[in-house]
Formats: C-alpha cells, sequence, structure tokens
C-alpha cells in the first residue's frame, strides 16, 4: 500500500523555517484540487499573515473557517477563527478582531487546546492595547503568559513578554517595562529566536533610556535593528527605527530622530500596517515640534489621529487631536 | 486508560467515613486504608484524627508528609484557626474540621483526585534543578534555599516570601512551582501594587458579563486561570483591604465568586505571596488583615538582600559577565582585584538586578575585556556608606540592625556553623538563633 504523504508538507516545512516567501511559492503551485481544502486556504492565510498580506490572509482564512464548519471540524474553526481574526487585526479592524477572538478563545477552551488559550489571549492582549485598554491588554498578556510558559512554550512567552513591556512603556511605567522586556529576552534567547531576541533588546533599550541609561539603551536598540533586520522582519523593523528615534530626539540630536521616523514612515506605508503607521506619524509629529517644524507636526499629528480612528482606537484618536491642538 | 487515582486513608479514630466514601465515589478514586508505615503513592492522602486524637495526628504529619508523596490533609473535629495553621505549618496541606468542613472536604478531594488525573495526563517535564537561578554560597542564601528545598515536599503548604526589590522573589516563588508536585499547572503571577484597586476584584476572580460598565462579556479570573497550579501574588501588602476579606474566603473555602457571579465556583490552587514590606507592622497599623496574614504566613522564607551575601556579589558578577559575554558576542571580561572590592563595598540597594544592570552596562560601553571599578559603578553611584565586614550595616543603624549584622557576620565566618558562631560572639545558640530570626528570617517551624 503507498504510503499517504501530506500535500503540504513542503510548504509547511517552509513556514516552521520561517521561509514564508518560499511556502507561498510552494502552496501556489500546488494542484487544484489541494488548492480547494481547508488545510489549504489555513496555511495559505498563515503565510499571507506572516508577509504583511492582511487581506488576502483574511479572504483565505474566512475561506477555511467556512469548509472546516461545513464537515463539522471544530478544531479547525478554531485554528482558522484565529488567523481571520488576525487578519482583521493587521487590517486594522479592531472590533471584528476582538469578535473573532474572543470566538476561538470560547472554542480552545471548549477543546482544551491550552496553546491556542494562550494565543487567543495574546491576541486579545494586543487588541485591547490598541483600543488603550492597558489594564485589560495586561490582563490578557498575564494568563497568555502563564499558559505558554506551562507549555514550555519560549516563543510564546517571549511574545507576551515583548507585548507586556510595550504596554506598561506606553503607560509611563518604565521598571515595570524593563522586568517584561528583561523575561522576553531570557526566554527568546532560550527559544533561539533572533527576530523575538531583536525586539526584546530593543524594548530592554527604550525602557532603560526613559529610566536614564541613555547610552546603554541606544546600544540595546541598535542591536535589536540590527537583529529584525537580518531577520527581515518587516513588521518589527519600522517598529524599532521608530523607537531609535525617540532615543535620538530624547539625546537632543533632533536630525537623527527625524531621519529615523521617515525612514520608519516610509517603511510602515509600505506595510500599510496602520497601527505601525499611526505610532510612526505620532512620534514623527512630536519630533517635528520639537525642531520647531510646526506644519510637519500638525499634519503628522493629524495623520496619526487618521489612522488611530481607522483602527476605532477612539481614544488614541482623541488624544492625538489635543496633541496636536496644544501646539 | 490510566489506573482511577487511590484516595489513601490513615484513621487514628473517628467515624464520618461517608465523607470521603463520597469523595471518592464521585471522582472515580479507589480508596485504600493505610498504616503510618506504609508509603501511599495515591493522589491524595487523608490522616484521620478526630475523637480526641487531633494532637497525635498533629505530631505524625512531619514524618508522614516528609515520607509521602501525596499531599496530606488532616482531618480532626477541633475547629480552630491556631490548630489549623499548625498543622500546615508541620506540612499537612490543609486541615479539615467536621462535621462543619464536611462540604468543603468533600468537594477539594474532588478537585484533587481530578487535578491529579489531569496531571498524570501530561508529559510533566524533569524539572532538573528548580533553584539552579538563585546562584549563590553565602550562609543566608543557603539556609534559605534548603528550607525551600524541604518545602518541596509539604506540596500545597501557602509561603509568604519576604525580601528587598531585587531579591529574587519571584524566582524563588517559580522555583517552588516548578519543583513541586504542581509544575504541569499553571504558574500565574500577579502583582497588586500594579493593578490597580478598582480592577483587581476582577482580576482575581473573574466577572459575569455586565457586572459593571466595561463588562461586555465574562471574564475567568486568575484564581480560576491558576487551577491546580500555582497563584503568585507578588506586593500582596497592596491589596486593599476590602479584598483581603474576599481572597481570605477564598483560600479558607477554595470557591471564588466572580463580580456579578450569584454562584461559587470551585478552585484548587496553591498560594505563594510576596512582599518586601513588614506585613506584622502593617497588621499593627491595620492595613492588614491579621487573620489573613497568620493564613498567607504559614510558611515565611526570606532572600537576604545582596549587601548581607558577603562574597555572593563577586561570585554573580562572574557569572553574569559570562553570561552577558555570550549574548552580546563579546569576550568574557576579567573583573579586576579593585573591582572586586568596589563589589563587596557597594550596599546595592536594587540587590541582584541592580548587580546585573551594571555588568551588563559594564560590557557594553567599555568592551576592553577588562572590568574596573569606574566601569561598573558610574551608574550605580549611592551614598558610600561605612561598610562592615557583614556586607554593609546602613549608619546610623538600629541597635537591632546591629545585633543582627553581627550574628550574620559570625554565621558567614563560620561557614554557617551556628554553634560555633554562638561561641564566637560569647552567647548561647538559642539567642543566635534569635538575633537571626528577629529581622524575619525564620518561619514557625514547617521545618
Amino acid at each position: 500500500m503507498p504510503a499517504l504523504t501530506d500535500p503540504l508538507r513542503d510548504a509547511r516545512a517552509a513556514v516552521r523555517a520561517g521561509r514564508f516567501q518560499d511556502a507561498a511559492v510552494t502552496l501556489a503551485e500546488l494542484p487544484a484540487e489541494v488548492r480547494e481544502g481547508a488545510e489549504w486556504y489555513l496555511l495559505s492565510a498563515m503565510v499571507s499573515w506572516r508577509l504583511g498580506d492582511f487581506a488576502p490572509s483574511r479572504r483565505e482564512a474566512l475561506e477555511a473557517r467556512a469548509l472546516y464548519r461545513e464537515r463539522g471540524d471544530t478544531d479547525g474553526e478554531m485554528r482558522a477563527v484565529n488567523v481571520a481574526a488576525a487578519g482583521a487585526f493587521g487590517l486594522g479592524a479592531l472590533r471584528d478582531a476582538e469578535e473573532e477572538f474572543h470566538r476561538a478563545l470560547q472554542l480552545a477552551r471548549e477543546l482544551r487546546d491550552d496553546l491556542m488559550v494562550a494565543r487567543c489571549s495574546n491576541n486579545l492582549g494586543n487588541v485591547a492595547l490598541y483600543l488603550a485598554e492597558h489594564d485589560a491588554a495586561l490582563g490578557f498578556y498575564r494568563i497568555a503568559r502563564a499558559e505558554f510558559e506551562r507549555l514550555g512554550f519560549d516563543h510564546g512567552v517571549a511574545e507576551t513578554g515583548i507585548n507586556a513591556a510595550i504596554t506598561w512603556r506606553d503607560l509611563g511605567r518604565h521598571r515595570e517595562a524593563l522586568r517584561a522586556a528583561d523575561e522576553a529576552l531570557e526566554h527568546a534567547e532560550r527559544g533561539r529566536a533572533p527576530r523575538l531576541i531583536g525586539e526584546a533588546l530593543a524594548n530592554r533599550g527604550a525602557a532603560l533610556a526613559a529610566l536614564g541609561e541613555a547610552a546603554v539603551g541606544r546600544v540595546l536598540v541598535e542591536r535589536g535593528l540590527a537583529l529584525v533586520r537580518a531577520e527581515q522582519d518587516r513588521l518589527a523593523e519600522p517598529d524599532v527605527l521608530r523607537i531609535l528615534g525617540t532615543l535620538a530626539l530624547a539625546a537632543g540630536d533632533g536630525e537623527a530622530a527625524l531621519r529615523l521616523s521617515r525612514e520608519a514612515l516610509a517603511l510602515a506605508e509600505a506595510l500599510r500596517h496602520p497601527w505601525t503607521t499611526a505610532e510612526v506619524q505620532r512620534d514623527l509629529a512630536r519630533t517635528c515640534r520639537a525642531l520647531g517644524r510646526e506644519p510637519e507636526a500638525q499634519a503628522a499629528f493629524a495623520a496619526a489621529a487618521a489612522a488611530f480612528l481607522t483602527l476605532g482606537s477612539v481614544r488614541r484618536a482623541q488624544a492625538m487631536a489635543a496633541e496636536r491642538a496644544a501646539s | 486508560m490510566p489506573d482511577a487515582p487511590v484516595l489513601a486513608i490513615l484513621t487514628l479514630s473517628g467515624s464520618f467515613a461517608s465523607v470521603w466514601e463520597d469523595a471518592a465515589r464521585e471522582a472515580g478514586a479507589s480508596l485504600r486504608a493505610v498504616a503510618p508505615d506504609d508509603e501511599p503513592d495515591g493522589a491524595v492522602a487523608l490522616l484521620v484524627a478526630a475523637g480526641g486524637e487531633e494532637q497525635r495526628g498533629l505530631d505524625l504529619i512531619p514524618a508522614l508528609a516528609d515520607r509521602w508523596a501525596a499531599p496530606l490533609f488532616l482531618v480532626g473535629a477541633t475547629a480552630s484557626h491556631r490548630f489549623a495553621v499548625e498543622a500546615l505549618r508541620r506540612g499537612a496541606a490543609d486541615y479539615f474540621a467536621l462535621p462543619e468542613d464536611a462540604d468543603l472536604l468533600r468537594r477539594t478531594l474532588t478537585a484533587r483526585v481530578e487535578a491529579a488525573r489531569t496531571r498524570a495526563g501530561r508529559a510533566v517535564p524533569d524539572p532538573g534543578d528548580p533553584f539552579a537561578e538563585l546562584a549563590g554560597e553565602s550562609s543566608s542564601l543557603r539556609e534559605t534555599l534548603q528550607r525551600a528545598q524541604r518545602i518541596l515536599r509539604h506540596g500545597d503548604v501557602t509561603v509568604l516570601l519576604g525580601g528587598e526589590t531585587g531579591t529574587g522573589k519571584e524566582l524563588l516563588a517559580r522555583a517552588l512551582h516548578n519543583g513541586g508536585a504542581r509544575r504541569a499547572g499553571a504558574f500565574v503571577a500577579v502583582n497588586c501594587a500594579a493593578i490597580p484597586g478598582q480592577l483587581l476584584e476582577s482580576e482575581l476572580f473573574g466577572h459575569e458579563k455586565g457586572a459593571f460598565t466595561d463588562a461586555h462579556r465574562a471574564k475567568r479570573g486568575l484564581f480560576e486561570e491558576a487551577h491546580g497550579g500555582t497563584l503568585f501574588l507578588d506586593e500582596i501588602g497592596h491589596l486593599p483591604l476590602a479584598l483581603q476579606g474576599k481572597l481570605l474566603r477564598a483560600l479558607d473555602e477554595r470557591r471564588v465568586r466572580p463580580v456579578g457571579a450569584t454562584q461559587d465556583r470551585a478552585v484548587d490552587v496553591r498560594i505563594v505571596a510576596a512582599t518586601h514590606v513588614d506585613l506584622q507592622t502593617a497588621v499593627a497599623r491595620g492595613e492588614f488583615r491579621e487573620d489573613l496574614f497568620y493564613r498567607l504566613n504559614v510558611v515565611h522564607l526570606v532572600l537576604p538582600p545582596l549587601r548581607e551575601r558577603g562574597n555572593d556579589v563577586v561570585l554573580l558578577a562572574e557569572r553574569f559577565a559570562a553570561q552577558l559575554a555570550v549574548r552580546y558576542a563579546v569576550p568574557a571580561p576579567r573583573i579586576t582585584a579593585a573591582a572586586r572590592t568596589a563589589l563587596l563595598a557597594h550596599r546595592w540597594p536594587g540587590n541582584v538586578r541592580e548587580l546585573r544592570h551594571a555588568i551588563e552596562r559594564a560590557l557594553l560601553l567599555s568592551p576592553s575585556g577588562v572590568l574596573e571599578p569606574d566601569e561598573l559603578m558610574p551608574a550605580t553611584r549611592s551614598p558610600a556608606a561605612p561598610v562592615s565586614a557583614a556586607g554593609g550595616l546602613p549608619f546610623p543603624a538600629s541597635l537591632d540592625d546591629v545585633l543582627f549584622h553581627a550574628a550574620r557576620a559570625a554565621v558567614d565566618l563560620n561557614d554557617g556553623n551556628k554553634s560555633a558562631a554562638a561561641r564566637l560572639l560569647g552567647i548561647s545558640r538559642a539567642r543566635l538563633q534569635r538575633l537571626l530570626e528577629r529581622r524575619g528570617g525564620a518561619d514557625a517551624g514547617a521545618d
């Protein structure tokens, strides 16, 4: 009897190795009958998401969800809902993302899928952070971290730690941010995940700089930037550049801050990622204002407010409008 | 399919057998009668000592808790809080006074058997040495870790951790979890000082949909998330008074009620709490409930500050330098003799965390391969205080501080031998022990 082989095996291997472009090519070359299956749609949705193609990712995930539901596969449905939600998140449809992550979390609890519970909790934390609901975000990260840790999933602990560090920094609680980034870095190293090491280093650097360790902070963020560039992490690079820009501004190097912020903005706009764009515009606006470039600052504040509003993050949009008016 | 978990029963006296027979039936566990010399490998062990045998039961606990792998519950007829705390201190996982606690005992046994069944179905990694991250050779640290090691055998005992910021309280809490029987469960950590008081109740106990304005959905609390595992309550001294009563109830009854709910939910959670403040003082000021303090303070472990750990500061500095050199791909630096002296002289108010940051800074900003005092200390400059052999006695110091430091220095000088230390100081060993305990370095007999 011939051995049964998984037609998606090569694509899965490419995904596991982080070679998402290769995975996309492999998936596209598969026979039509394979490309009509739920598994193909789900894997393709995951790959599209990793490549920053959020709209196709969401379409494919919703297709996968419908196919899984049709055949009564709750586990498949749960995974498809999670990716669909992530697609909505990438597109800035926060309320859709929140609704779908909650649905996936509910299914994960019913199925006792602890890893998915952790992932959905982490994602719900991200939605709450975007909506400026910091306490809720930290609550979800707390749950996600505990589950990831119990499962021995270092990547997940690191990712959750980075998210918690970003949340604490947003609150101006830099000691807590430093602790969260410290833990994230340890787990990222344990999990041998250079992309996460880069992000954790950048967040540690930001926290240390805010605590008065500007020189060490800058060195760490620069190391983080080098790592995320080497990993070709399109999502993380503009964010780390933005952090480096804020450090340059704090150190009194306005021109470097402006250059870094503009570089970050070009990357964020190419990525069409509303959250990153909004944050970069906000920091660019502050830099321009500090340098006395008020018209540019006004435009950037307005762009940031619009981007936050697109995300459904009314609180953040209002804060931008207020900051713009405070010239 | 795995065998049904075993409920091991050692009966000294008393009746109420229907309670655990019902519990075993409900949980699908088999009952097994055991003798004191047996070593049952069950999910739960019950020591029944009602009807005037309570004291004998208490006396048996330390030996049984040391030898038996299963968590040991004492059952008696004395409804006394003090008696219950004494049972926990001697190593019991809990105490139940019958007939009042019959329902609670039934629920607890059912939950334990279910948790044991869940754990049996999970692959639990070997934790290795759970205390490996708490490195050091000073007698003060070793004492704390040795006592922590003994606590691992006591399974579910509630632990209160003390120590200054940066001494490693969360690391120790994790070690107690990872080295204990609950390691297959979740370790959920929450800093009570980091969450606004009005949100903490919902965070700990959960809420129902519509319980308050922003409660668009029902949410599980951290007690439920930690079911079968450990809930680490950091900075417990910041818990608002109104919540302290609810926490006490959750600990006593092992049930929580989410905000807006009408029914309780059973939880099986081990509590490890930590504080850097003196809770007894908080009790005296009326800021912390006395009954909750005693419920948490079953075993009290204190992590010593770095300045009282003698040469550990150098040992740790070398360890961090080696680790961080790998992280940042630079040659492992040499710490000069002058730098060692500076490390020993500094007071390290931020303790181990501060030391690690100091080494990291030096490594990143002066990657010369040699760590000198100027490179290590620039950002950790704290007022230079006179330094004693014990590693930094503040000046002016209280008499308690002076006596404690003298006692600690004598113990360090004698490699932890307290009898020799007492002879050196010309006092009795008991007096030395009292001096060491005055600063909160001991529990009331868990070991």
